[in-house]
């Protein structure tokens, strides 16, 4: 079966006090239909600028400038822009932004955004929308009645499920989730992921999962790209990126990371130096001076995303000349 | 070293402008702390895990007398801190220092970093000249290794994980006692975390500081505490060493926590344990705070509350079903 996203070349840059800065850097990725797929990595990678660029939500001072984002066959980035909105936003693509609060409109009804949000990209009736409205609250475990309630009055967990449930309004094909459960207490955390795994085993749908939290993104993503400083280092199931992670980027981050087995007490080791900054950007790999592996090409050239292992791709010239020792 | 006993603090809600047209005489009372009571040994690292609306920075406010309890005790080395003279409350200050959350917030803007590691030195007049004192703040820089050449910036021009570097090296200038730390790496990057943590671990080996780390992930205290004290609702529902704790829970609300908590393992499920969610402070519900959630709740938990007792060695829970719940666990049976 074809592909439901295929993203090729991507290149998303900022306009900052005058200055061009490139923040997603050449990503190429696919993705099947009815799975999640995880974008991780942290504050700054631009996992958030690759998300926006694929809903075309970029804001006003950032441009696509190469690449092609193609979804069911048909290339968005040729498509016209009031021909998005109408075929595309919210139909076949919906996104569940970070920090629910700020995304709803506080001074109207949860229930009457939704409902506008259906009436405003089919042609539905009010009381239809509505009807479909309260389905979803009971889809997503809101009781109806919280139709009726201001933003301010349901609790975090209540509003990220209301996010949800008008995110899924149009049933789209595609639903991009923007650090979904960032914010929210552990158990209310808990239900979110519950809720997000059964729209994709009872529903089917597909979702792209952008989080900095590799723990959430074990428990819900099939496959998973770690991303740094603007690109892809390291793709894979979410199996192979766990259980035998091939950058040295990831290796470090998992060992960084406090939830991996709580029954025994591990020592956490962090990463050296400082994320990096799109401001200056590195020449070479981009983690080179936080690598230990680091040689000398890797302060020069910067490596390609290839596929080491079936399935399993890494940009990493330490690696690839390790394997090659190992396998002579 | 520190020993909180039935600290209780309850914030009164304003009565609005309806409720005093018709003459509602109180409004209620937010219950941020009720009946806390724990103990911080020397040189331990002591973890106070809960979700927000737990009660858990109000406790570091009590502790740290930015905030008066309505009532209980806080020893500090034998004396009531609430009862301090002015010279003891100087050194009080001196030896409890705290670290906030927010390292953009919590380091003066106008401040270089020099000022910023001198000013603690200057209000307890340690160090006599400035050639001492420099050399004082060299010493914590080393220690926290943040380069040299950051003395002369300003805040704005470090990034968020060597600010909290910083505001650590700030609190440890003066060797102090007790260091609370509220927090401290919530707002960073997870690259980042685990260096500041270790960075707690390495400062308290070089001294006999006891840390209380205060946190929202029960995973992080788990690897980074010796003991941890876990609150709901305002009150201690368990307190027991780490190891011990997570292994073996014997409080509904641990047990649900730890469950909820995901791992690194893609095979490995986060489940649901508790139904609904916390309630509103201002209203807790009666006896057992936790009843209308726990899937083991009875008659008893809606009537009588449970205290702190000791159902271990060096465990204590506040549940009337531990036992019950979770010994036939613990023998295999």
């Amino acid at each position: 079966m074809a592909p439901l996203l295929t993203v090729e070349g991507l290149r998303t840059t900022y306009t900052v006090g005058g200055r061009e800065v490139t923040v997603v850097n050449g990503v190429d990725f696919q993705m099947e239909r009815g799975k999640t797929f995880a974008i991780a990595g942290e504050s700054g990678c631009g996992k958030t600028t690759l998300g926006l660029s694929i809903a075309q939500l970029l804001p006003s001072n950032a441009r696509i400038r190469s690449g092609k984002i193609v979804f069911d066959g048909v290339d968005l980035l040729q498509m016209r822009e009031d021909d998005f909105r109408r075929r595309i936003r919210w139909k076949k693509i919906s996104m569940v932004f970070q920090g629910s609060m700020s995304a709803f409109n506080p001074v109207i009804r949860v229930g009457d955004q939704i409902v506008e949000a259906i009436t405003h990209h089919e042609t539905a009736s009010k009381s239809a929308a509505r009807e479909r409205a309260s389905k979803l609250f009971s889809a997503v475990g809101i009781s109806e009645n919280r139709l009726y309630s201001y933003p301010h009055e349901l609790s975090g967990g209540m509003r990220e499920r209301a996010m949800i449930a008008m995110a899924l309004a149009s049933s789209p094909d595609l639903v991009i989730a923007d650090e979904p459960t960032t914010g929210l207490d552990v158990l209310v955390q808990a239900q979110i992921i519950g809720l997000l795994r059964k729209l994709r085993d009872d529903l089917g749908r597909s979702m792209i999962l952008i989080s900095h939290d590799l723990s959430v993104v074990a428990e819900l993503a099939d496959e998973c790209a770690i991303m740094y400083a603007g690109r892809i280092v390291e793709m894979g199931s979410v199996r192979r990126i766990f259980g035998n992670p091939l950058h040295p980027y990831t290796m470090k981050l998992l060992g960084a990371f406090p939830g991996a087995r709580l029954e025994k007490r591990i020592t956490l080791v962090g990463i050296p130096g400082e994320p990096p900054s799109f401001l200056n950007p590195i020449t070479g790999c981009r983690f080179n001076p936080r690598c230990e592996h680091a040689m000398e090409v890797c302060r020069r050239e910067e490596p390609r995303l290839v596929e080491f292992e079936r399935g399993h791709f890494v940009s990493c010239f330490w690696r690839e000349e390790t394997s090659g020792d190992n396998t002579r | 070293m520190l020993e909180v006993t039935g600290l209780k603090k309850h914030f009164p809600l304003e009565r609005s402008f309806l409720d005093r047209l018709r003459g509602k005489k109180e409004a209620g009372s937010v219950h941020a702390v009720d009946n806390v009571s724990f103990w911080v040994r020397r040189g331990e690292i002591l973890g106070l895990v809960g979700e927000s609306g737990s009660g858990k920075t109000t406790t570091a406010r009590l502790i740290t007398l930015l905030e008066r309890p309505d009532s209980g005790s806080v020893q500090f080395e034998g004396k009531d801190i609430y009862g301090l003279s002015p010279d003891d409350l100087k050194n009080f200050r001196r030896h409890v220092q705290l670290v906030f959350q927010n390292p953009y917030d919590s380091l003066d803007p106008k401040f270089t970093i020099f000022e910023s590691l001198e000013e603690p030195l200057l209000t307890h007049s340690v160090g006599r000249t400035k050639d001492e004192r420099r050399e004082m703040v060299h010493q914590t820089m080393k220690k926290v290794g943040v380069p040299m050449e950051a003395l002369n910036l300003y805040p704005s021009k470090l990034s968020g994980g060597q600010r909290q570097r910083i505001a650590l090296a700030r609190a440890f200038a003066l060797e102090p006692k007790l260091l609370i730390a509220d927090e401290p790496v919530s707002m960073l990057d997870s690259s980042i975390r685990a260096s500041i943590l270790n960075m707690l671990l390495d400062l308290r080996a070089q001294g006999a500081t006891s840390v209380i780390l205060i946190t929202h992930d029960i995973a992080t205290a788990r690897h980074v505490c010796d003991r941890i004290c876990v609150m709901y609702m305002g009150e201690v529902v368990e307190f027991a060493m780490a190891d011990e704790l997570v292994t073996n829970p014997l409080h509904p609300y641990t047990h649900a926590l730890l469950s909820a908590t995901p791992r690194l393992d893609p095979d490995a499920r986060v489940t649901v344990e508790l139904t609904g969610e916390i309630g509103s402070a201002a209203d807790p519900p009666a006896a057992c705070r936790l009843h209308p959630r726990c899937p083991h709740a009875y008659e008893r938990c809606r009537v009588e509350e449970p205290v702190l007792r000791e159902i271990l060695p060096g465990h204590y829970v506040a549940c009337h079903r531990s036992e019950e719940v979770f010994f036939p666990k613990l023998t295999g049976t």
